[in-house]
């Protein structure tokens, strides 16, 4: 089963390597320049004497990044496409009507359900979490710009549990939609959906996104409540991606029948 | 010994739609029975209602006494099933596939399935979607015939076939059904070359039984009588008519004798060839939908 489950998933896996190695051939180049210029700047020890007297230092580290963040802002569409990618070998199985063939082998519906959602939620988790590392690396120098300026707010959203949840609601919404509607363009596009909106209906309703006066108190409490903000989001978010594994196993052992 | 194959008021519904009702018979050992019935009869329905990829709406059917649903387990070892359009993993290779097959069978039979594929001639690293649908339709049947089953259940396996290739494959089935000791089920929307492969038939019409029984005794309890049209009815009052036609003065019948024909000197009495009896069968289940079992 383990090597079916491999097998199976061999071409989406090397296309997720295929998008990380881009997106690092991006991040890496423009983030030792970020990092180059916190260095350099003399910023590290100002701001541990007099972080208010450093303002004129910041100036070539928002440099280093003002256009680089207008790509990088792109990548927060990458957890999506990561569930979606990494639940396609399953909705496939629906779509192709092959589940007539694994499900009469030998073993039970149960395991082929729990052994393929175990390594696909595994290869996810390896992913989205390479995927934050590699964002909160980049971002470091411009979140150690605080206190003389905020940038919690745009780098919240690629860091701690949010990446790694987000991926999992859409990689359970193309799920447990693939298992309803079994068309796999349906089932990867509506994934997509569930997450964008997912990403603006929560995003905003936690963390406040609307460029008002709200954004310097929003911004300090993502920052000095970090954990707490991120966890309630991702409990949110996982919560609901778990009604989906539920809708598709519930699908999967009673409806398809 | 229990039936391999039992059904008991087996009905199955989609939507508003049932699919097959009130269906009730008993498949024993060692048998190929045909399941024959045209397009959208129930066939389908039925086999995989049998293999678990389906629940009853009503009834039950098992398996070596074992429901499909409710012990998987036991009954999937004991199965070898192919389902409609034989569906295999396009990407994998044929050699992929056998493994496929050996990871998830623990009676698997590697020898048998790598002899089969080397005496079809089928090369191991093609890719399953570069194969003809006849190709496919034989990986499948390896695959369903290398678990080593008690039962064999095939959703229309010739299908897919030109008439040559049909009457090999039959032919393979047959000598692996007498190898293996395996029971057959196959199903076919055409009967052509089943009377020769197989021992029983199940007909099977608008998700009802029409007629099970064997081949041999089916043929031996219909007739074919044929008289003037004025006097049709003395035969009718004994016998099951399953179909009538009138040519001219004169009337056929196919009956199901019940009793020893006995008749007048103005009729005469003709032997029915199982096509002939089946779409008897058929044709009435059109006009009259409530079917009997012979």
């Amino acid at each position: 089963m383990i090597w079916i489950t491999w097998r199976q998933y061999r071409t989406e896996l090397l296309l997720v390597v295929g998008m990380l190695v881009a997106l690092a051939a991006y991040l890496i180049p423009t983030g030792l320049q970020g990092h180059d210029a916190f260095n350099s700047s003399g910023l590290a020890s100002c701001l541990s004497t007099d972080p208010f007297g450093c303002w004129d230092l910041k100036e070539p580290i928002q440099n280093a990044y003002d256009s680089p963040q207008r790509v990088t802002t792109w990548f927060i569409f990458f957890p999506g496409i990561l569930g979606v990618i990494l639940a396609a070998p399953i909705v496939f199985e629906f779509d192709r009507r092959t589940y007539r063939l694994s499900w009469t082998q030998s073993i039970s519906r149960d395991r082929w359900l729990w052994t393929k959602l175990g390594i696909a939620l595994l290869a996810l988790s390896a992913f989205a979490i390479t995927f934050t590392m590699m964002m909160t690396w980049w971002f470091s120098p411009l979140d150690r710009l605080d206190p003389i300026s905020h940038h919690h707010l745009e780098s919240f959203a690629f860091k701690g549990a949010i990446p790694l949840s987000y991926a999992a609601l859409a990689f359970a919404s193309t799920l447990g939609i693939g298992a309803l509607t079994k068309r796999s363009i349906v089932a990867a596009l509506l994934g997509l959906v569930v997450f964008v909106t997912a990403q603006i209906l929560i995003g905003t309703a936690l963390r406040g996104s609307d460029q008002t006066i709200v954004i310097d108190e929003t911004t300090r409490m993502v920052r000095d409540r970090f954990w707490e903000f991120q966890l309630i989001e991702a409990a949110i978010v996982l919560g609901v991606s778990a009604v989906f594994i539920a809708l598709a196993a519930w699908i999967v052992k009673l409806r398809m029948q | 010994m229990s039936a391999v194959l039992e059904a008991k008021n087996l009905g199955k519904r989609f939507g508003a739609h049932w699919a097959l009702r009130n269906c009730t018979f008993s498949l024993q050992a060692g048998q190929i029975t045909a399941l024959v019935g045209p397009n959208g009869s129930g066939k389908s329905t039925l086999l995989e209602l049998a293999v678990g990829l389906l629940s009853p709406t009503e009834g039950s059917i098992e398996i070596f006494g074992s429901s499909p649903l409710k012990n998987p387990a036991d009954v999937l070892q004991r199965v070898g099933f192919t389902a409609q359009e034989h569906p295999l993993f396009g990407g994998f290779s044929v050699a992929e596939m056998l493994r496929f097959g050996k990871n998830l069978n623990p009676r698997w039979d590697d020898e048998f399935a790598n002899a089969r594929v080397a005496q079809l001639g089928f090369p191991l690293n093609k890719k399953i979607g570069k194969l003809s649908g006849g190709q496919r339709a034989q990986i499948a049947l390896i695959l369903a015939l290398a678990k080593r089953p008690d039962v064999v259940l095939l959703d229309e396996p010739v299908a897919s076939f030109d008439p040559l290739a049909r009457r090999e494959f039959l032919q393979t089935l047959m000598v692996t059904a007498a190898e293996t000791n395996a029971s057959i089920v196959l199903s076919s929307h055409t009967l052509e070359d089943l009377e020769r492969v197989c021992d029983s038939i199940l007909v099977i019409a608008d998700g009802t039984i029409q007629l099970i029984g064997e081949i041999e005794s089916v043929l031996a309890s219909h007739r074919y009588v044929v008289g003037p049209a004025e006097e049709e009815v003395l035969s009718s009052i004994v016998h099951t008519v399953i179909s009538r036609s009138r040519t001219g003065r004169q009337v056929a019948t196919l009956v199901n004798l019940e009793a020893p024909l006995v008749l007048g000197d103005s009729w005469s009495v003709h032997e029915p060839s199982l096509e002939d009896v089946i779409l008897a069968y058929l044709e009435r289940s059109r006009n009259n939908p409530i079917g009997i079992t012979a």
